[in-house]
């Protein structure tokens, strides 16, 4: 009992000291400023005051219900028991309306003098009332108002806009997605300096690490989506993944029921995109039907900027030329067919996902490489199953399985030995054997299964359990036939990984949350390998087994009257390594079977605040500190000595942050939202070899550490016939410059950089029958800048697109 | 009340502008420029892809510190070099082969002087002031690999396509090629073997060089001899030379821990003489047998018949799992090739015989005296070595850099 409690103590110290830094006071700083610059001034009159209830005609608590004086311009909301506080009100008579949405509003007289009590009994109304929809609670509000460190968007008003989901992401604090080009084109998404696959996706909560490089996030279109919730450094037990810097999850609006939604959207470049998603249940037999299919073509025939050419010498002056070879293909389809709320199962159903993309490669690492034939080619192929199951034996437990495998393949082609220029002509290379970078049609097949088994159990309103359990198993095959002799895999490359978990959550009164849960990660397989090169040059085999435990918790507090709220988080998480990292690509990655799992200690500190400032004017304020510590993480080492690279354990990092948004609604008019984010990775590699490491404490360089966002919406209801809308929406973004290689090395004027960047885009949609029909005009990057997220890799220009929808559902 | 929260609105998100500003602690280098003759190559002290190379030229390379914090001109990536007479090719080593051709200007600084686009290339070799040549060295099966002519004047690049036929071709392994020497109208280059997929071989009983006519490159056959094992090294380029008297030495390493497979032969110095095309059958110096059982591991002709090598210091009973390619406590000496004497140099301790010591362009000559970049535990320095006298003596110490890629004298 001692150790255990030394321990606790130990890591809670551990937990708390870090955080003591430059980052962490600017962070309180700014949440100080923020709270006492809304509340000081209203706390020095002193007035009367009134507290009370509202409830409904039934005699339940309304929560989140308003009360205000109307001619005060002041107000309030009841917290989760229908309660509220209104203080510092002038003496005198004043009129108090109580009102929530789908409610009938009362309003009483009063005059205060002091402290009284006034109670609301309010009606519920089948006739919604138009002003209060601003004030009814999104299930993107409500994810937001979890204890973990979350962003979520509401994908609804995005819906009849010609985004993906990429794009969407691109917006929250604290994300950067760097993209190389225009559709369709390699992107890396980095969520608080994390990238690569230290983040891990989510469909509707299943995991997207297998799904193959065909479905990707650039090319579902956002009209799939309900809600994206981007989950911060900290990751919840359900999602069950080996997430070291967080996850994404992708909830899609494909749910039980009967509805069509269908799209198609044109645009610059010769960008075609469309998708139809529609689903059948019949309510007496349960037999339910759900396909999605969506395309995206796109020539991305966009200009840029290059240094002209002279045979093979590269001339000072530059020039515009068209892309011709980065068109950008695939096709996509999901269907599910099952049974829903039957008495063994709430939902059973068999999928079938089936993807296939074409991607031509028009340029290298830089745009002084120019390809003109060279493509990559990625199949899906994968079966899937889906089970619920709502109180199993008992009441509060719940069951929830999935389980796919995925036959998909990735193929570089590069046949031609050509070396082409930028207006599209070429000449033969001398060696005809060779390809445009090397002669290949390397087709790798990544046969992986993922299964996943969760067990939720809801004791009282107090008290819930969760139990989580995934398996994911990886075995690579690789074949070349351009290079036949390429034999890459003569040994077993079979990884399992799996992942435990349970986690427990306290409730109180929708005020306090308390979650604190363990994460079990286990990594499996074999490999040969040569014990001494010298004396024994036998393979012998080398078990890989190796496990972590890591743990973490969640709470968070509603001050009831203030409308604030705050959360913290912490978790050790660790991201296995991957087969890649484990056993190369059998070409110019050596395998490395010696490698740990990267581990970081996750913090989060956030606070929300909501304040009405007036009739209709509601602003929401978030902001959020982070801090990441990051040991051996697993990073490439390019050649030392040795001609093939491989993935080592190598530099400790920490990273600290602060984002912060603002989001003003005006009734259903007006939404008014920005967010910035700062954040800094730094090398935490203190000596190298007993030296001084000169780095140590530097900013990581090659990322963005300085970004910040802003969105406007305009509506307009009923305009030219009833049920229609026309909304107008502007949106802008910008990054800080930021260098390619770390800022102290090398003379100033040689220094490499990403340019700061501007964006602004804007977008007229017009929707027709509540929603039904729509269409949207966009303009993309409006002032046609030059646009980079990656060194010398120029992004389109000003793009135009509309796009038409119409979506039903019964 | 609305203004009253409208402004203190407005000032909270003034406030939050005003912290995400104030804690913005970026450093920005402000040193400044040492001019000088000398320029080294150093790579920055970091792994990954945020490590780069750093041109920083030096006036004295024998006091004080050579460092690339905040000083040099910031390459992008790995990079290739090859001096040509006073002109400095940088060639990046991404998919994109980008050279960029630097000079020293009246300052002695360095200016850019033309920039040209070529194919991926490995190996490098300059024929004269203006002119270098360079070769593609295939992997994954292919045997063809390609030559570039490249003039760093005009920065014309001509390609010429070859094949070679090893003794082995269809087996599954294929050459890879490891140094050139141009003697009148042919150029030699010798080879080893490796496996399509990866660095292993069963071919190492013999050395290869393969005989190209010059300079239209025509293959003409590959000699062979099976009194040592193969030629030169990975990223070796100075195991094949031609001396002033037109013969030519080649040096076999054939050490685990220089990159070969498995040791099946002694290590040691070949000869091709002048006006022949086939190894000299009676000249063979077993080096391995002069120094008691060690490795020669990199090799560079200094002229006058010497050669400057590194010999490992421990031999196969003191192997580790960890050796294949580890290159690790070579010591520095000379070899006579006609005298056959091995001479160690004094004051220059055990150190790392890495690829940056394989590279030609590792070490200047200059006033009788060799000037080096030595890698041990003490540090990275320079070492100045009489070759007349075996000693040497420390010189500067290069900081903050990971290694030294390249180390070259302009004004020569």
């Amino acid at each position: 009992m001692q150790i255990a409690r030394d321990f606790l103590i130990a890591q809670l110290s551990k937990m708390i000291w870090p955080l003591l830094d430059k980052g962490f006071i600017c962070f309180i700083t700014i949440v100080i400023l923020s709270v006492s610059v809304f509340n000081i001034a209203s706390a020095q009159d002193k007035n009367g005051m009134v507290t009370g209830t509202v409830q409904d005609d039934s005699g339940e608590p309304v929560p989140f219900a308003y009360v205000l004086i109307e001619s005060l311009n002041m107000g309030t909301t009841t917290d989760g028991q229908g309660a509220y506080i209104l203080k510092n009100i002038p003496q005198g008579s004043h009129t108090f309306t109580a009102k929530y949405m789908g409610y009938t509003s009362q309003q009483k007289t009063l005059t205060v003098n002091g402290h009284h009590t006034l109670n609301f009994t309010i009606a519920q109304n089948t006739q919604e009332l138009e002003e209060v929809q601003v004030r009814g609670k999104s299930e993107a509000t409500l994810v937001r108002e979890q204890s973990y460190a979350i962003s979520s968007i509401d994908a609804k008003p995005l819906q009849n806009l010609n985004m993906d989901v990429n794009q969407v992401l691109g917006k929250v604090s604290g994300v950067r997605v760097r993209e190389t080009g225009g559709l369709g084109s390699r992107f890396d998404f980095s969520l608080n300096g994390f990238s690569g696959n230290q983040v891990r996706f989510f469909l509707d909560g299943i995991p997207m690490e297998n799904f193959g490089s065909s479905l990707t996030l650039n090319n579902l279109p956002i009209n799939l989506a309900k809600r994206i919730e981007v989950y911060k450094g900290v990751v919840p037990v359900w999602l069950g993944s080996d997430a070291l810097g967080g996850a994404v999850n992708i909830v899609t609006s494909q749910d039980e029921g009967t509805y069509l939604d269908a799209s198609y959207s044109y645009g610059s470049f010769n960008t075609h995109r469309s998708s139809i998603s529609g689903g059948y249940t019949n309510e007496e037999t349960g037999f339910t039907v759900r396909a999605t299919l969506f395309q995206n073509y796109s020539d991305n025939s966009y200009k840029v900027r290059v240094n002209k050419k002279r045979g093979t010498v590269i001339l000072k002056e530059t020039e515009e030329v068209e892309r011709f070879h980065d068109a950008y293909d695939s096709k996509s389809a999901m269907f599910d067919i099952g049974l829903i709320d039957k008495p063994y199962a709430d939902k059973m159903l068999l999928g079938f996902v089936w993807s296939n993309s074409e991607k031509e490669q028009q340029t290298g690492a830089t745009m002084e490489k120019v390809y003109g034939q060279r493509k990559q080619l990625n199949s899906t192929v994968m079966p899937t199953f889906r089970y619920k199951k709502t109180d199993l034996f008992t009441k509060g437990l719940e069951l929830n399985a999935f389980a796919s495998y995925n036959f998909g393949y990735t193929q570089t082609i590069d046949t031609v030995s050509r070396t082409y220029f930028w207006d599209g002509s070429y000449t033969e290379k001398a060696d005809p054997t060779d390809g445009e970078l090397n002669r290949t049609l390397y087709k790798f097949q990544d046969n992986a299964f993922v299964g996943r088994t969760n067990l939720s159990y809801v004791l009282n309103d107090n008290h819930s359990v969760v139990v989580n359990y995934t398996v994911n198993q990886i075995d690579r095959k690789g074949n070349d036939a351009a290079n036949p002799l390429e034999i890459s895999n003569k040994e077993p490359k079979i990884v399992t990984k799996s992942v435990v978990g349970a986690g427990y959550k306290f409730d109180w009164k929708e005020k306090l949350t308390l979650s604190l849960f363990l994460k079990n990660y286990l990594l499996d397989g074999e490999t040969y390998y040569t014990d001494n090169i010298y004396s024994n040059p036998e393979r012998v085999r080398r078990d890989l087994k190796q496990w972590q435990t890591g743990y973490g918790t969640a709470f968070s507090y509603r001050f009831p009257v203030l409308n604030l709220q705050l959360k913290g988080s912490v978790e050790r998480a660790y991201r296995m390594p991957e087969a890649q990292e484990l056993f190369g690509d059998g070409a110019n990655v050596e395998g490395n079977v010696l490698l740990k799992p990267e581990e970081s200690m996750n913090y989060n500190i956030g606070v929300l605040y909501e304040m009405i400032v007036a009739k209709h004017h509601v602003i929401n304020l978030e902001a959020n500190y982070l801090k990441r510590d990051v040991k051996q993480f697993i990073r490439p080492s390019v050649g030392s000595s040795d001609p093939t690279s491989s993935y080592v354990n190598e530099d400790a990092v920490d990273a600290f942050g602060v984002e912060g948004s603002v989001r003003y609604t005006y009734k259903g008019l007006l939404r008014i939202s920005a967010n910035g984010t700062y954040q800094v990775q730094r090398n935490d590699v203190k000596t190298i070899d007993g030296e001084p490491n000169p780095l140590y404490h530097k900013q990581v360089p090659n990322q963005p550490y300085l970004f910040a966002n802003a969105n406007a919406t305009l509506n307009f209801s009923n305009q030219y016939f009833d049920e229609d809308k026309l909304s107008f929406t502007y949106g802008a973004s910008f990054f800080e410059e930021y260098f390619l290689f770390w800022a102290a090395h090398g003379n100033s004027d040689s220094k490499k950089t990403i340019p700061r960047q501007f964006t602004h885009n804007v977008s007229i949609n017009y929707s027709l029958r509540d929603g039904r029909y729509n269409m949207s005009l966009s303009c993309n990057n409006l002032f046609d800048a030059e646009l980079y997220d990656n060194f010398k890799l120029q992004k389109p220009g000003r793009a135009f697109s509309v796009k038409l929808r119409y979506f039903f559902r019964k | 009340m609305i203004n009253n929260s409208i402004w203190k609105f407005t000032l909270g998100v003034f406030a939050m502008a005003l912290i995400f500003t104030a804690c913005d602690d970026d450093i920005n280098p402000g040193e400044g420029e040492v001019n000088g003759a000398y320029t080294l190559a150093l790579r920055s002290n970091s792994g990954g892809d945020v490590s780069t190379d750093y041109l920083v030229t030096e006036d004295s390379l024998m006091e004080g510190e050579i460092s690339l914090v905040g000083r040099g001109i910031e390459q992008s990536g790995y990079h290739f070099y090859q001096q040509t007479g006073t002109y400095l090719t940088t060639v990046t080593y991404t998919d994109a082969n980008v050279a960029t051709v630097y000079a020293l200007n009246e300052e002695d600084a360095l200016e850019e002087q033309i920039q040209f686009t070529m194919g991926r290339t490995h190996l490098f070799h300059p024929v004269d002031d203006q002119n270098f040549i360079a070769m593609n060295i295939p992997r994954g099966g292919s045997e063809n690999a390609t030559f570039y002519q490249v003039n760093v004047e005009t920065g014309s690049v001509v390609e010429t396509a070859t094949s070679v036929f090893t003794p082995t071709r269809g087996s599954g392994e294929q050459a890879y090629f490891s140094g050139m020497t141009i003697r009148g109208d042919k150029l030699y280059v010798p080879f080893f073997q490796i496996a399509a997929s990866d660095f292993s071989s069963t071919q190492t009983d013999s050395a290869y060089v393969a005989i190209y006519s010059y300079p239209d490159l025509a293959y003409e056959g590959v000699i062979t001899d099976e009194r040592t094992g193969p030629i030169g090294a990975y990223a070796a380029q100075g195991h094949i030379f031609t001396t002033e008297d037109n013969d030519i030495y080649t040096i076999s390493s054939t050490a685990i821990a220089a990159g070969f497979p498995q040791e099946t032969r002694p290590s040691g110095i070949l000869k091709i003489n002048a006006g022949e095309d086939i190894f000299d059958e009676e000249y063979f110096f077993n080096v391995e047998e002069a120094t008691g059982g060690y490795k020669m591991c990199n090799a560079q002709y200094i002229g006058d018949n010497k050669v400057l090598v590194s010999i490992f210091s421990f031999d196969e009973d003191e192997y580790t799992e960890t050796d294949m390619w580890s290159r690790r406590d070579v010591n520095l000496a000379i070899i006579d090739v006609v005298e056959e004497t091995v001479n160690y140099i004094d004051g220059i301790p055990v150190h790392y015989g890495g690829p940056t010591g394989t590279f030609a362009n590792h070490m200047i000559q200059e006033n009788g005296m060799i000037y080096i970049k030595i890698k041990s535990d003490d540090g990275i320095f320079i070492y100045e070595v009489d070759p007349e006298n075996f000693t040497a003596t420390r010189g500067a110490e290069i900081k903050d850099a990971a290694a030294v890629y390249g180390f070259f004298n302009l004004k020569q």
